[in-house]
Parts: C-alpha cells; structure tokens; sequence
C-alpha cells in the first residue's frame, strides 16, 4: 500500500520527476562511458607494452639488473631450452643478445640499445613482424641487416636500404663496429622500443661481439593469467636465472592501472554526490509541497516511520527509475564503439609517446556495471534520507494550518 | 526596487536556495580543483621542460631541428651575439654543443650524449649546478659531469677518466680524456643514463668545431613575452641562416599531450556540471510553479512580463554568482595552500610519474582561468535553463494563474 | 461619467468540445462613484465578468469600453499597461507581493507607473494612514492578518490612481470583525475620494454595504438593483 502511494506519487509531477530520472540517466551513462574510456585507454597502453615489449615473463642472469655485461648472461641456455620445451603453458619464447652502442648514420649518431634476436622466434614474442611499417622483416637481405623503428629512422635521417654503423664495446672490451642495411622500419608500439632499440640477427652480432649466450629470454604464456603459477614453476627449476614477470619488470603500468582505478573511484564519488544534492533538493521540495497532505495522513492516524517509509520508497524508487536506461545507454555505446572505435590520429605523436594506439576501441569489464549499481543504490538511500526524514519532523497540526 | 524583489525572493525558501547553492558551489569547488590541478602540471610540464632543456626559444642553424648533425651547427657570431644582446625580454641566451659519443671507462663502454655547455650560463636556465649530487660543477677545461644512471653503468665516480670518442664536426674524428668532477641526477632515467656535460669550449674542440654551438636556448623574463621575442628575432635574423622556434614548435608532442589531458578533463567536468544542471533545472521548475498565483497577481495590477522575466532573471543570476563565488571561495585557500605546498607522490606512484619524465609531485595552480573557466561554464549553463522560467512567465495565463 | 461599459458581452468556454456559457450576451455599465457588488451563486459567471471588466480575459462577443477606451483589440502587453494605469485589484488572498513589506508593495505599483520617488513615498504614506496601518508599514505580508493584508492591498490598488477598482472575494477569509473594518473603509474611501468600487462577493455583509447589486444566474443578469 504504502509502496502505491510513493510510485502515485512520483507520477504528480512528471517534469520534477523527470529531472530526477533525467540526471540519474545521464550520470549512469556517462560514467559508464567515462569508465570504459579510460579502461580502455590504461589497457591499451599496458597491453602494448606487455604485448610488444615486455612480454608475460623474461629471464636474465640474477646480476644482469645492475651489471649488465656479457659476463652476466644466461649460462647455459640449451638447459633453458629445455625447461621451457618442457612446460605446456609456453607458447614462445626468444632469446635475445643484448648490447648498448650507437648507431650512426652519414647525419647522425644516436645511442641505441641492439637487440640481437632470432627473427622468428621474436616475432612469436613480440609480434615484431606485425609492427613492420615499411619493408621486410629479415628475409631479404642476407648480409647485416637491421630492423629499426620510425623514430629512430627520423632521427638518423635514414631511409629503406640506408646503411647504418653500429659501434659497440665487444665481449673482449675492444670497440668495434659494423655495417648494416636497413631492410625494414618498424611502427613500434612500445615507446622504449620505439626510442632506442634496433634489432639485428642474433647470430650477426654473436660474430661482432665475440659471444654467445643471450642476456634475454622473453617468453609468452598461452595465458597471461597464468604468469605466476609459471614464474614460480620457472624460478623452481631455474634457481640460478632471475625469473620476473612483467608485473616486475614494469611496475609502472601497475601503478597506471591502479591509478585508474583510483580516479574512476574519484569520478564516481563526484558524480554520485552531484546527484544526491540533486535528489535531495527535489525530493525535499515535493516532501515541503505536501505538507498539508502529509499532516492529513499523520492527522488522521499515519505513524511516523510509515511517513519516513513512503518517502524513503518514493525517493529511491525515482533514483532508480533512470539507472536502468542509463546503464542500457552507456552498453550500447561501448558496444558501438567496441567495432568503430575512437579515431585519435590527429594526437598520434602524444599518444606514441605512451605507446597508446591512435584509434581507441572501447570496452569494459562486466563488473563495473555491478559496481556502478551498487553505488547507485547507496546514492539512492543517502538521497532519500534526508527529505524522508524531513517528512517525519512536520507536526500534524502545523501542516494543516499551512494552506 | 527589481533587484530587492529578486533578492529577497531568493532567500524565501532558504533551504531550497541554500541545497541549490550548495550543488553548484559544490560542482565549483570540484572543478576548481582538478582544474588547478590540471594546469598545475602543465605548468609544471611546460615549466620544466623549458627550464631543464629547451628554454623558451632555440636559434639554430637553418635545417638544424630537422636535422640534428654538427653539421648543421650555427657560428657564435658578435653580431648575433649582439641581436640577441639587444632584446629587452631576454633574460639570458644559452649555447649549446649537442653530440652523442662513446663514453668508456675502464672496460665498459657506453652511448652518451654529450652537452657542452657555458657553465655560469647553463646553471642559470636550468639549475644544472643544483643537480649534482656528487662531486662538484665543471670549473676548469678537461672537467667532465654524467648522469647518476651512467656513472653506476660505467661504475665511473668523480676523480675517475673518461675516455669520449666520436665522430665531429664535418666527419672529423673526435677522441678526448676528461676528468669526471661531479654526477647528477635527473627526473627522468633516461637522462640520468646517458647525460653527459663537457665546458663548451671543450666540446667544441671535442668535436672539433671552434666558435660553434648547435643551438641557442633563450630564456625570457616570462613566458607572455615569447611571441613578442620571437617575432622580434625572426625579423632581425637572416631567416635564410637561422631557425628560431619557441618552445611549442620545441615540444609539439608536450603541447599534444597537455590538448589530450585537458580535453579529457574538459570532458568529465561537463558531464559533472550536466548534472548538477538537473538539480539547478528542477529548482528553477519548482520556484516558477509555485510562484503561478504570485505572477498571475503581478500582472493583473499591471506588470509588464519583460519586467518579471527580468525579475526572475536576476534571481537565477544571483542564484549563479552565489554559488560560484561559494565554490571558489571553499576552494581558494585548500589551492593556495597546495600551490605553496605541492602533494609529493610516492612509492610506485613515484616511479610511474619518473618513467613519464615527470617530477613525482602534484602541483596546483592559481591561474585565473581555473576560477574563470568554472565562472563561465555555470553562467553559460544557468542562462541556458532560465529559459524555462522565462518562457512560462512569457505565456502564463492571467486567469489560470489566479486560479492556481 | 461611465467608467465601464460591457455591451452584449459572451463568453463561451470550450467552443468546441462542450460549450459552456458563461456569460450570455451581458450589458452592463458602472458609472463613477458607484459601489456595486456583483453577486451569485458559484457558476453563475461573476468572476468571467469581473476578469472581463478587469481586462483580464477577453470576451468570446461584444465590446468592453473602459474608461471611453475599446479594449477588445489591445494587445497583451498594451492591456497589462492599461491595467497598470487605469484599474486597481483587490483579489480574495494572497494579493501581496510576499517578499515586499507593506509599505514597499504599495511604493511598488507606483514604481511601475514610473512616478517619482517622493510622490510615491508620499502617497505611501498617506495611503497606509487612510487603511489604518501606519505602524505596520514595514511589516512583511506574513506578519500581517488577513484583514491587514487586504487593507494594504486596496491601498496599494488606489495608489495607481485607478479609474475603478475590483475586488474579487475581498472578504472570502476574513473574519467579521477584520471584514467589518475593510468595508468601512472602502466605503469611507468612497464616499471621501470618489472611488469606484465593483466587488464580485456572496458575502452578506458587503452585500448589505453595495449601493448597487447586481445579481448574476446562468450567465445573464437577472437582478440590477441600486439602493
């Protein structure tokens, strides 16, 4: 009954109810739409750069961190080969051989970091093939050839087939250089490898510097969600290696998806706020409207808390009314810019620089919605408290004299 | 008389004026907030940016952005010297040799990037001589500074020789031996790893290069005074020999990434102040309903309806600059304190903000447009919304409302 | 002098769903000085043909000179003007402007005629005497009785200066003694100033005041009684 009354109610004053509605439709949707913006804008950016650069697990010698010399590479790495044969949740891994140098050009020098890979196995790992802007990806050329990306291409003043000198300290501590073609440049996604990095064979730079053993192995999971189950297994059989996650190597994009989640946090809070002073204001109008007929209802024999209860149902129920839509609205929307996406190319440098795509594709996990309701419900009830209370505080007599 | 009515009438219901107050000082003091937050770090972006590297405005060698060789270096000629002497807004110009070399110590070897500097003129743009944390600044020729981060990878400390070897000025070879004096250390790893500071005339025989710097940083007295200087410059300049280009055309991506942030910002701000644009709607709705009988009373003895359209214009705008000035007023000294006493971040907070190239605070800001922007944006909105009032008052029935 | 002149006056509402008449083809004059009531019972159409006669609603049919002058044809804005100039109204409550002390709801009428200020303060002033609230001039309507309120608003509605002034229901929530005290004092303010009053009432005593009664059924009058 008393519910009937408050759902009669809301419906005497459907512009005053609709700006209730109306706003709660539009915080909904917009924080929907807001969330799923920056969720997917944070996974973007960690996504590249697990994806493209760090990849899900790697391993080093344990002194490799802070001495990073020939003598602290991974010894042994055909035992290695065998571990990780061995583990089914392996999909690829790649062994890298890492110097710091310059590369040089007839323009320039710049310093870079030369990785030196197996073309096949990286391109498993950090799908290096698929970031080829101009070119070809080790096929081509037979003797030397390099792969480096857009920026450092620009830097050098270089162009397909240019050649470049990289000079670097050898593993017998001579400095030496060679000769290399550029056989394809590379859009990188990751801002590091796009900075500094240039990719050469591995065996190439193994004759130029003497040495071997790789200082790197980058490895993917068939799951990332298995990462640490396989880094503990990894670290138990390879108590000799470093092994890290890229929760370890990167602890930076952990921070920039807490720090998301926290500013979502924020926004909500705001937001949600907006709307209690919202709620408050209108419903405390309709409360001191009624207040003749509230005195006639506690006149003729309505207590109190059944006062405190109508309008506590009537608040919460026109705070609800518009969430539905709002959420509805707000998953449409995800869902149509989940397949058109958002076209940043006119921002493309700033966005590189944080190895974020230029077109945004939205999404958003299924546990915001569930988060969003919730919090809609609490804003809800701490709307509806204040006029319900209101309510109970109109003396009988009063109320009535009041024309 | 009109702005007593509308005052008065304001304060009649105070309690709906005052929740309405309160969500529009609220949505104020919120944007108020991030907004100063937000152009805080911008001005801290742009501020380190321009006092740490690029200086307000580079002269180069025509083609030398576009091109970064020593072969696109500039002569340091007097009467450059003198041009550049002659701007009033100037507070200092800056020369620099900017070259990348192989930097060894011992057995190790490694990429550096190598800055000649003037020493007195440098530290005065950018501070360098309060970076060093070990050891001292360069005072004599053959004195060499590097990064923290190169230092440890070279395990090089001050007292130790580096040996620098390159390529120079028109393919001239380039080997040195300097002393290492001091290390220092900067926001950004990257820098640390491979910063290295030469005394220019070093760098310049270095590279072999006399009377040469590849660029001129000019620092102004202030940043308003950037365009005024550089079209100055431009005019002065034989712009066939040089390029002078202030800190924008230095940092398009900064200046990108400060639209991005901003618009995004912008974005939530509106979706923030749509809502409390319900809140101020629905109070407009309710002060016009119960008001029929009131405006029916008013025009019948003979009030003109642009008279009382006026009337409840004002009141919406006294509604407007009450809650602006309640919100900026709650938010002014919490921003005055933190523009004085910036947030530091830490831990892995830290760290992210580093690898970003930024300092690990959170500065505020005090510029006009924080306050002004929010001004604007509630007057803009109320305007929008008194148009409901307006328009009932605009066709009330005399009758009906007399009978309401 | 005719202040008022209603010819063949119609008024129909609802013309084209289901017609009600209000007013069935009414002629009516008032001439200056006159204190006339305008009674029956609810339904009977006096408060249409006081809105009428107030230019406050327009006629479905026939003309409604005021004061010599055709209103049928002013525009809104040029009626709320004519209003302003030329009628005062005393309505059954709620009449003041409630933010408005006494004193400044009678200066604001004025205000609109765009007198002078110390005119109005004059006027003010004398008019709140001659109504016997001097001493409340600076209250605000709520701290004021009904009585109060409606003898500030027939202040204020002779402080325009009005060729006539109508009052609809003006003693409709009063008390006797606070209804006894109003009409003395409208009838004191006719008889002293000449002011033409046309009350719209069903109330016995100001029925037993009005010099003239006009008694209005079914939209015509059936009775026009001058005493």
């Amino acid at each position: 009954m008393i519910f009937n009354i408050s759902w009669k109610n809301i419906w005497r004053n459907k512009l005053r109810s609709g700006v209730v509605i109306g706003a709660m439709i539009l915080g909904v949707w917009a924080l929907l739409f807001l969330f799923a913006f920056s969720d997917s804008i944070t996974n973007n950016m960690v996504g590249n750069s697990i994806k493209y650069d760090y990849s899900h697990i790697q391993l080093h010698n344990k002194a490799y961190k802070n001495d990073p010399t020939f003598n602290n590479s991974i010894n042994g790495p055909n035992e290695v080969e065998t571990v990780l044969a061995g583990m089914r949740q392996v999909a690829s891994y790649s062994e890298r051989l890492i110097v710091s140098g310059m590369v040089g050009s007839a323009n320039s020098t710049q310093g870079a970091m030369i990785y030196g890979i197996d073309p096949e196995a990286e391109a498993a790992v950090t799908y290096l093939d698929d970031q080829l802007a101009e070119g070809t990806y080790f096929t081509e050329i037979k003797r030397n050839p390099i792969v480096l990306s857009q920026h450092m291409a620009e830097k050098l003043k270089v162009r397909l087939g240019s050649k470049v000198v990289l000079t670097f300290q050898d593993s017998r501590n001579n400095i030496t250089a060679g000769s290399f073609r550029i056989e394809g440049i590379i859009k990188a996604k990751s801002p590091r490898i796009n900075e500094g990095v240039v990719f050469v064979r591995k065996g190439d730079l193994e004759k130029l510097t003497d040495w071997v053993q790789p200082q790197e192995i980058g490895i993917v999971l068939q799951n990332i969600q298995e990462v640490e189950t396989v880094k503990a297994a990894l670290q138990t059989s390879l108590p000799a290696l470093e092994v890290s996650s890229y929760k370890d190597l990167a602890p930076d994009l952990e921070v920039m998806t807490q720090q998301t989640k926290i500013s979502k946090t924020v926004l909500m809070v705001i937001i949600m706020l907006a709307l209690v002073f919202g709620i408050i204001n209108t419903m405390l109008m309709a409360v001191l409207e009624r207040t003749k007929e509230i005195g006639m209802l506690m006149a003729i024999g309505m207590k109190r808390i059944r006062v405190f209860t109508m309008i506590m149902i009537e608040t919460i129920l026109i705070s609800l009314a518009g969430a539905p839509l709002g959420m509805l609205m707000g998953y449409l929307t995800i869902v149509y810019f989940s397949s058109h996406g958002f076209d940043f190319s006119a921002y493309a440098a700033s966005l590189e620089q944080y190895g974020i795509d230029s077109i945004i594709y939205l999404s958003l996990d299924a546990s915001n919605y569930f988060m969003l309701a919730f919090t809609v419900v609490v804003t809800a009830v701490l709307g509806a408290v204040y006029p319900a209370r209101k309510a109970t505080k109109l003396k009988p007599v009063e109320a009535l004299r009041k024309l | 008389m009109l702005l007593l009515i509308a005052w008065r009438n304001i304060w009649r219901n105070k309690r709906r004026t005052l929740i309405t107050l309160a969500s529009i000082g609220f949505a104020v003091f919120f944007a108020c907030i991030m907004q100063s937050m937000q152009l805080g770090s911008y001005e801290r972006m742009i501020e380190n940016a321009v006092r740490f590297y690029t200086g307000h405005i580079q002269v180069h060698e025509k083609g030398y952005w576009d091109d970064k060789t020593l072969d696109n270096s500039l002569e340091v000629t007097e009467s450059l010297q003198a041009k550049l002497s002659g701007e009033t807004d100037l507070s200092a110009y800056v020369p620099r040799v900017e070259s990348f070399a192989l930097a060894s110590h011992g057995t190790l070897t490694k990429g550096v990037l190598v800055n000649g500097i003037d020493p007195v003129k440098e530290t005065g743009l950018t501070d360098l001589q309060g970076k060093i944390v070990e050891g001292q600044y360069l005072s004599t020729p053959g004195d060499i500074m590097i990064g923290e981060g190169l230092s440890a990878y070279l395990k090089a400390a001050p007292g130790d020789t580096l040996v620098l070897i390159s390529q120079g000025y028109h393919g001239a070879n380039a080997a040195g031996k300097y002393r290492i004096v001091g290390t220092l250390k900067f926001p950004t790893q990257e820098m640390s790893a491979q910063a290295a500071y030469l005394m220019l005339i070093d760098a310049q025989y270095f590279f072999n290069m006399p009377n040469r710097a590849t660029s001129l940083a000019l620092l102004l007295d202030n940043s308003e005074a950037v365009p005024s200087v550089k079209a100055d410059l431009t005019s002065k300049l034989d712009t066939t020999v040089y390029e002078v280009m202030d800190w924008k055309e230095l940092m398009p991506e900064l200046v990108q990434s400060i639209e991005v942030d901003y618009a995004s910002g912008r974005i939530m701000l509106y979706v923030l102040y749509a809502i409390i644009a319900f809140g101020i709607f629905g109070t407009f709705i309710m002060m016009t309903n119960e008001r029929q009988y009131e405006f029916g009373v008013m025009l019948s003895i003979g009030m003109k309806r642009r008279l009382m359209q006026g009337m409840l214009f004002l009141e919406i705008i006294m509604l407007a600059v009450l809650g602006v000035v309640m919100g900026i007023v709650a938010a002014s000294p919490i921003l005055a304190y933190f523009y004085l006493n910036p947030i530091h971040v830490g831990g892995e907070m830290a760290q992210a903000y580093e690898k970003l190239g930024m300092e690990p605070i959170l500065p505020f800001s005090l510029a006009p447009e924080v306050f002004g922007n929010q001004a604007q944006v509630v007057f803009i909105m109320t305007i929008l919304m008194a148009v409901y009032p307006l328009w009932i008052v605009g066709k009330l029935k005399v009758i009906k409302a007399l009978r309401s | 002098m005719i202040v008022i002149n209603a010819k063949n006056i119609s008024k129909t509402y609802n013309p084209d769903k289901v017609p009600v008449h209000a007013l069935n083809h009414v002629n009516l004059e008032i001439k200056k000085g006159e204190f006339t009531a305008i009674v029956g019972p609810s339904g009977s159409g006096k408060s249409t043909l006081l809105n009428i006669i107030g230019g406050l609603d327009v006629p479905s049919e026939g003309t409604i000179e005021l004061g010599g002058e055709d209103i049928s044809k002013f525009s809104d804005n040029e009626l709320i003007d004519f209003r302003l100039q030329h009628i005062g109204f005393v309505f059954q409550a709620y009449n003041l402007i409630p933010v408005l002390t006494a004193e400044e709801n009678v200066e604001f009428i004025m205000l609109l005629q765009k007198q002078s200020e110390k005119d109005r303060k004059a006027r003010t002033v004398e008019l709140l005497t001659k109504v016997g609230l001097k001493d409340q001039m600076n209250r605000r309507p709520s701290e004021l009785s009904g009585g109060q309120q409606q003898r500030v608003a027939v202040a204020r509605a002779l402080a325009s200066k009005p060729e006539f002034i109508l009052a609809d229901e003006p003693t409709a929530n009063l008390d006797s003694h606070s209804t006894a005290t109003l009409l003395d004092m409208m009838a004191n303010m006719n008889e002293k100033e000449g002011a033409t009053f046309v009350f719209s009432t069903h109330d016995q005593r100001v029925i037993d005041k009005a010099r003239r009664v006009i008694t209005l059924e079914d939209g015509k009058i059936v009775s026009d009684e001058v005493r």
